[in-house]
Order: C-alpha cells, then sequence, then structure tokens
C-alpha cells in the first residue's frame, strides 16, 4: 500500500511540474482550483481482426438472404470496421480499392452475394410474370 | 450430326472469333464442320472470304438469304447448293477435316420483316399453325442436308432474337453463349435464357394444335457460357472479371471452365487473312498461350457436346 501512495504521488508531482508559476499562485490564492482527471493509458481498444472462419460464416450466412436489405442489416452487425468488410471482400473474390468508403464495400458485398440472384431472377422470371407470349399470339 | 447455335443479344462480344476458331481447330482435329452465317452484319463470313469475293461470286445467289427469300418468291433454293469450301483454310487444314460454310448476306435483316408477314392467320389455330411454319424452317432446311456429310452445324446467330435467330434455336440440339464478364453482358445472359424458355414454351405449346406433330416438340440445351475478351494477370482472369464469372457459375448456368482471352495484337487482323488464329503456330510467349487457351476450348467444347 505504501509504494502504490508513493507511485500516485509521484505520478501527481510529475503533473504539477507541468504548471506555470501563475498556476501556482492562481491556486494558492483561490482564484483556481485543482481537478483530477484519470485517464486510462490504453487508449482506444485494440482491434482484434475477425478469423477466416467468423469470415466464411458471416459469408454463409450473406448467401442465404433473399432481400439485400436484410442482408445490409446483418452486415452491419457483424462487420463494423473497413479492415473487416475488406478482408470479407478479398474472402468473396471481388475486387477492392484502398480509396473505397465503408459504404462502397457493403455495396459491392451484398451485391456479389445476394444481389446479383435477385436481378437475375428478376430478368429471368419477367415473362413468367406477365404470362404473355412474345410472337404477338396470346396463349389460351 | 450436331447443331450448335452461337448466340448473344449483345454485340461485340467476341462470337465471330468465338465461332471461327471453334471451327477451325475442329476442322483440324478431323471433324467435318459446316458453318451457316445467320447474322446480316456478316463477319464470319467476312472471316473466310474477302468482301469483294463474296460480291462477286455470292451475294447474288450464294448466300442464306437467297433461301430464305426462296420462299416468299417461289423459286428453289436447295440449302446444299449454298453450300462452299473457302480456300485459305482449307488450304491450311490440308485435308485433316473439312470446314464449309453457307454465307450470309448483309440485306438479311429484310428477311426478318418477309418472315413476320407470314406469321399471323384468320384463327387462332391458323396462327399457331403458321408459328410453326416460319419457325421450322431452317430446320426443314437443314433436313436436306445429308446428316453423313458434317459432325456439326454451327449457326453464328445476330445478337437479336428476331425470327431468324429464333429459326436457328428451333434447328439446335444446343446453344453456346459466348459472353463478356461484365455487368451489362452477365443481364444479357439472363434476358437470353429468358428468350429461349419462352420461345421453347411457345413452340412445344403450338405442336400440340395438331396430333401428328405432337412428337416434333423441341429442346435446345444451353451449352454453356464461354467467357470471351478476358484479361489475364498472374495466369487468371483479373480481379474485376472473377465475380462476373463466378456469380454466373453460381446461378447454376452451365460456364465452360476454359476462356477466350483478348489479344488484339492477334485477333484483329486474323479474319483478313481467311485463317483463325488457332491454326497458326506460334513458338512461345502470349500468342502460344492465346492458342493453347482456344484448343482448350475446344477439346471441352468436344466433352461437353459429345461430337
Amino acid at each position: 500500500m505504501h509504494s502504490l501512495f508513493n507511485k500516485i504521488f509521484s505520478a501527481l508531482s510529475r503533473e504539477l511540474q507541468k504548471l506555470s508559476e501563475e498556476d501556482y499562485e492562481n491556486i494558492a490564492s483561490g482564484k483556481a482550483k485543482l481537478e483530477i482527471n484519470v485517464i486510462n493509458k490504453g487508449g482506444r481498444k485494440k482491434y482484434e481482426p475477425k478469423e477466416e472462419s467468423d469470415l466464411n460464416h458471416i459469408l454463409q450466412q450473406l448467401n442465404s438472404f433473399k432481400i439485400r436489405e436484410e442482408g445490409a442489416q446483418f452486415l452491419d452487425s457483424n462487420c463494423k470496421t473497413k479492415k473487416e468488410l475488406t478482408s470479407l471482400a478479398k474472402l468473396i473474390d471481388i475486387p477492392v480499392q484502398k480509396s473505397d468508403k465503408v459504404q462502397l464495400l457493403k455495396e459491392k458485398i451484398i451485391e456479389s452475394t445476394i444481389g446479383f440472384r435477385i436481378r437475375s431472377a428478376a430478368i429471368q422470371n419477367l415473362s413468367r410474370k406477365d404470362g404473355k407470349s412474345n410472337n404477338g399470339i396470346n396463349s389460351d | 450430326m450436331k447443331v450448335v447455335s452461337v448466340m448473344n443479344y449483345k454485340g461485340g462480344v467476341g462470337k465471330t472469333t468465338t465461332t471461327a476458331n471453334l471451327a477451325a481447330e475442329l476442322a483440324w482435329r478431323g471433324k467435318d464442320v459446316l458453318i451457316i452465317d445467320l447474322d446480316p452484319q456478316a463477319s464470319l463470313t467476312f472471316s473466310f472470304i474477302k468482301p469483294e469475293e463474296w460480291q462477286d461470286d455470292f451475294s447474288d445467289s450464294k448466300t442464306i438469304k437467297n433461301w430464305f427469300d426462296s420462299f416468299s418468291d417461289s423459286s428453289s433454293v436447295d440449302l446444299n447448293d449454298l453450300i462452299f469450301t473457302p480456300n485459305n483454310v482449307s488450304e491450311k487444314l490440308n485435308g485433316k477435316g473439312q470446314l464449309d460454310m453457307i454465307a450470309s448476306h448483309l440485306g438479311l435483316i429484310n428477311v426478318d420483316l418477309e418472315l413476320a408477314t407470314e406469321l399471323g392467320g384468320a384463327t387462332l389455330k391458323q396462327s399457331k399453325r403458321n408459328f410453326l411454319k416460319v419457325h421450322r424452317r431452317l430446320s426443314n432446311g437443314i433436313q436436306q442436308i445429308d446428316s453423313d456429310d458434317y459432325d456439326l452445324i454451327l449457326i453464328d446467330c445476330p445478337p437479336n432474337f428476331n425470327i431468324v435467330t429464333k429459326t436457328a434455336i428451333v434447328a439446335s440440339d444446343n446453344i453456346l453463349i459466348p459472353a463478356k464478364p461484365d455487368y451489362l453482358s452477365t443481364l444479357g445472359i439472363d434476358y437470353l435464357i429468358r428468350s429461349l424458355n419462352q420461345l421453347i414454351s411457345d413452340f412445344n405449346e403450338y405442336v400440340k394444335i395438331d396430333a401428328e406433330d405432337s412428337d416434333e416438340k423441341i429442346s435446345p440445351e444451353i451449352l454453356g457460357v464461354v467467357f470471351t475478351m478476358i484479361q489475364i494477370r498472374s495466369g487468371q482472369p483479373i480481379t474485376a472479371l472473377r465475380p462476373y464469372i463466378n456469380q454466373t457459375k453460381k446461378l447454376g448456368i452451365s460456364v465452360f471452365d476454359e476462356y477466350i482471352r483478348e489479344n488484339k495484337t492477334i485477333f484483329s487482323d486474323a479474319p483478313q487473312y481467311g485463317v483463325p488464329v488457332v491454326l497458326n503456330n506460334y513458338s512461345a510467349g502470349t500468342y502460344a498461350d492465346v492458342v493453347s487457351e482456344l484448343e482448350a476450348f475446344v477439346t471441352e467444347f468436344i466433352n461437353k457436346s459429345g461430337i
């Protein structure tokens, strides 16, 4: 406990030494007061990249979506960083530029996993949907 | 004798290059091949004969247009009489196999209008009969050709889905689709499949109207998509192209493993000399790689088509 207080007072002493003469006078006269903020030296939480097996699982899930928006929501919750999105894009084998913004990366991933099926079905199913022949003779 | 149509809605996808090289390599391997150029641009025709030769010897009476026209002007033209052997490629083949062709005509585009006037009828039944009669035209014409004469007939279709193109599909066992791996071209594949399905469905519905025709249903199958004009880096298609190749495969569409790469240097002037690139000898380097890839594609074509 003794050594703990020693360390704290040493830290306080180092911070006090950074103050100016005027700061000392203002504190002594009561014009200013001292406030202590404790800041974690670790800074921002360190990025932990997803393992390839995690990305494969995410990819598998994405491939199963039938609606772009649902896939996009899933992607938002599971790939939060540009680095993760870039790794996922590379896993899908789609071209990625360093200048690609996060939003563009997401769109590329969604198009390559969900979008291409939807647009293909849209074109191939059109004739079945309207039920009309394209040769001018109506089906009976 | 198999009949394979080579088609894509989009122009500029390497359709003519694919057809010419496929036919030439098959002939080099001893197959007898007839190519029918149905594209009014006549690019395939001009890949084997010079335009002035076509003008002097073919344009008036020896093209596929003359055969289509014969139905409206009541003249008699046999498809067999239009077949010729292009000289330059024949010399290069040196008797290994046969490569014959039927030339196209720049005026073939008008044939569609003529055929359209033959459709329709006073009753629904008559309309259906006329539909079958017009769409079976090329199929009936091909039946005039002795099936022992050729292992394969390749039909180079125009980049549209008009009536002439449909006559080719009705006559075909298989469809080969050359395509570029890009966004719009892959949409074109979907549109082509939709149109094919529609034609097959209509045709097979209409054949039911006459009991004796009911066994004449058609079932042309897509042999596969062959990706063309591929740029290569590190021995594989560049990253910008790979997603479209992969997506086409994932859609369950048959895709050739082999592809045809872009090489303007050797592909751009080959038609001028009447000998497709695949028949040229290159000792090594990129040109030799292009030829090897074409040969590999033809091997895959043989395996898929069973010719």
